[in-house]
């Protein structure tokens, strides 16, 4: 299992790692590389309840990430070479006060930007200040139908409204303005809420997105979000069908690789976090979005609210902490919940350390869309 | 490759593979890997961990072996001081050409496994070098006294108050979960953790884990 896909204009199940050989060659020499991609949040508050969040699962002690806080991270990733930044992780920073200024000022010193939200205060207004600063923005949505989207995403059903317009206006934005930002609708699917993806899939094909894409649900080590694991296999009909909804300009696509794997993981070493960091919106500065909790406070690196980002980067305890999970002493099968973020980066490194991948020749091919997201 | 001799009532394989006069020669018995040497080896260093590279192959499967000893052995000699820390991530291609040596006849051992067919039909690996038998057996007293027992030298050898750190609890997975008291600044916490985590895992021999007071999620309308 290399975790690799064949090549595709826009990669939605699978790493783009591989594109990035100078920092493999870096990492394997033992250089200490900069991430590529920091998945992070403005904030740990949340204005909806969704039934399948993880962040449920990852409080620590908060800060407020302010404007200069933000700006000075900027800075300091564009210095050391990070290049992409997504604003998903453990909050919605759509109602960070500093959300357009972070994007801006992200877009401004040459890194790509993108956002993960529910999107439901993404308004008109905000939309036209935004979507030109970001690569990708991607929409939360687990439910194709008013009352099941109040339940599954924890808010009044009303909401649903405001948020197929604000989707609506950000297609309309994008065209009108030859914007190159990718619009797209995610659903995080358990099987409980399968009844929804056909329904899901056909607002889509309304909506008119770039894509709807449909991922497993990640569980913690304890199963404490409840997934069963075992009940996707009863979906694969209606996924095949729903994929076939796809158009010319609307593609439905299913996280297959995750979501046929049974929670489980190929590989024990942990290589991703040093390409792939997250970070929470509390401004913790973590391998993964896993260790957030202050249950894993041993993996804790450090704040961006108290202290520079370039300079936890450097800290011997980042490395340290980083070196604990790609050693012997870890083992992602036992000691990790299922399927993170960094999954398909770890399976290509897995695999490309142990001989079974390669890296690909990639002369004269062109690069997917999104590469600094890997 | 050689496979040099099969028996088949005591299951017994031996492999052998060379590259650039270094040869690597392993045993398997009952599909575990029974004895693992390197011949050809030059210098006390290539000898050190050629050494260590054997000695995190013996007791496991093949497969277990080839995938993961060099990335054991990486550790034992880090910790022995007969390599260096690189600056970024200890991975066995980092650490020098005789590590890299080993992991080149390691690769062509288990390329011919695979073709020979003593790695076929395995699917993916779960072998597991985790808590052994001998702790698990233990009662839950007898592992939460020992531990504590640590705590007690860990704290005293880095001239911490006695109650800085507190045993919680160890779960049914053998997790061990702590407190700390106020007195220890939140800066320092991350740290002293891992270091207490490494310090048990060095006295006792075993895998533990140490974890600290789950949070709850302070956003009230989420479901936990």
């Amino acid at each position: 299992m290399t975790g690799m896909t064949d090549h595709a204009e826009l990669i939605l199940d699978g790493t783009k790692i591989a594109w990035h050989q100078d920092r493999i060659a870096a990492w394997e020499r033992g250089e200490r590389i900069a991430p590529i991609t920091i998945d992070m949040a403005l904030t740990r508050a949340c204005n909806y309840g969704c039934h399948f969040c993880y962040a449920m699962l990852q409080e620590n002690e908060r800060q407020s990430i302010t404007k200069e806080i933000i700006y000075n991270f900027m800075d300091d990733c564009a210095e050391i070479g990070v290049k992409g930044i997504s604003f998903v992780s453990d909050g919605e920073s759509t109602i960070s006060p500093v959300f357009v200024d972070a994007c801006k000022k992200g877009h401004d010193v040459g890194l790509s930007m993108a956002c993960g939200t529910n999107g439901f205060v993404l308004t008109r207004r905000k939309l036209e200040e935004v979507l030109p600063s970001l690569t990708y923005l991607r929409i939360n949505i687990s439910a194709g139908e008013k009352d099941r989207y109040g339940e599954i995403m924890g808010v009044k059903p009303d909401y649903f409204d405001r948020v197929c317009q604000n989707i609506r206006d950000m297609v309309e934005i994008k065209k009108r303005n030859n914007l190159s930002v990718t619009i797209g609708m995610q659903m995080v699917l358990m099987p409980e809420y399968a009844d929804q993806i056909l329904p899901l899939a056909r607002l889509g094909k309304e909506l008119r997105p770039d894509y709807l894409i449909i991922k497993h649900c990640s569980d913690n080590e304890d199963g404490d979000l409840g997934v069963e694991y075992g009940k996707y296999s009863q979906l694969y009909d209606t996924l095949r069908e729903a994929e076939a909804m796809s158009d010319d300009e609307y593609k439905v696509a299913i996280k297959w690789s995750k979501i046929g794997s049974t929670g489980q993981r190929s590989y024990q070493r942990c290589y991703g976090p040093p390409f792939m960091i997250q970070m929470s919106g509390s401004g913790l500065v973590a391998p993964c979005g896993m260790l957030f909790n202050e249950r894993y406070k041993k993996f804790h690196i450090g704040n961006i609210c108290e202290e520079r980002f370039r300079d936890i980067w450097a800290s011997d305890r980042y490395w340290e902490v980083m070196n604990y999970l790609a050693g012997p002493g870890f083992n992602a099968q036992k000691m990790c919940g299922s399927l993170c973020l960094q999954h398909k980066v770890n399976e290509f490194l897995d695999g490309y350390q142990k001989g079974v991948a390669q890296l690909p020749n990639l002369m004269g091919k062109s690069e997917p869309q999104h590469i600094n997201f890997i | 490759m050689n496979v040099s001799s099969i028996l088949p009532h005591e299951q017994m394989v031996s492999l052998e593979v060379g590259h650039h006069g270094r040869t690597l020669s392993i045993t398997l018995k009952s599909e575990k890997v029974d004895s693992a040497r390197f011949s050809g080896t030059i210098g006390d260093v290539e000898k050190a961990v050629m050494s260590s590279v054997c000695k995190a192959m013996v007791g496991y499967s093949l497969r277990e072996a080839t995938e993961h000893s060099a990335v054991y052995a990486v550790k034992a000699l880090i910790s022995n001081g007969i390599l260096r820390r690189p600056p970024g991530i200890a991975l066995p291609s980092a650490m020098g050409q005789e590590l890299a040596l080993a992991d080149i006849l390691i690769g062509k051992i288990r390329q011919e496994a695979w073709a020979v067919g003593l790695l076929a039909g395995d699917g993916w690996n779960f072998e597991d070098r985790g808590l052994s038998q001998q702790w698990t057996g233990k009662g839950g007293k007898e592992k939460v006294a020992e531990i504590r027992a640590q705590l007690k030298k860990f704290l005293l050898d880095r001239g911490d108050s006695a109650d800085s750190i507190s045993i919680s609890e160890i779960d049914r997975y053998d997790r061990i979960n702590v407190h700390f008291s106020e007195t220890v600044p939140i800066s320092k916490k991350p740290k002293m953790l891992m270091d207490f985590e490494s310090y048990i895992r060095d006295c006792i021999g075993e895998r533990l884990e140490v974890f600290v007071t789950e949070m709850k999620d302070m956003n009230r309308i989420r479901r936990l």
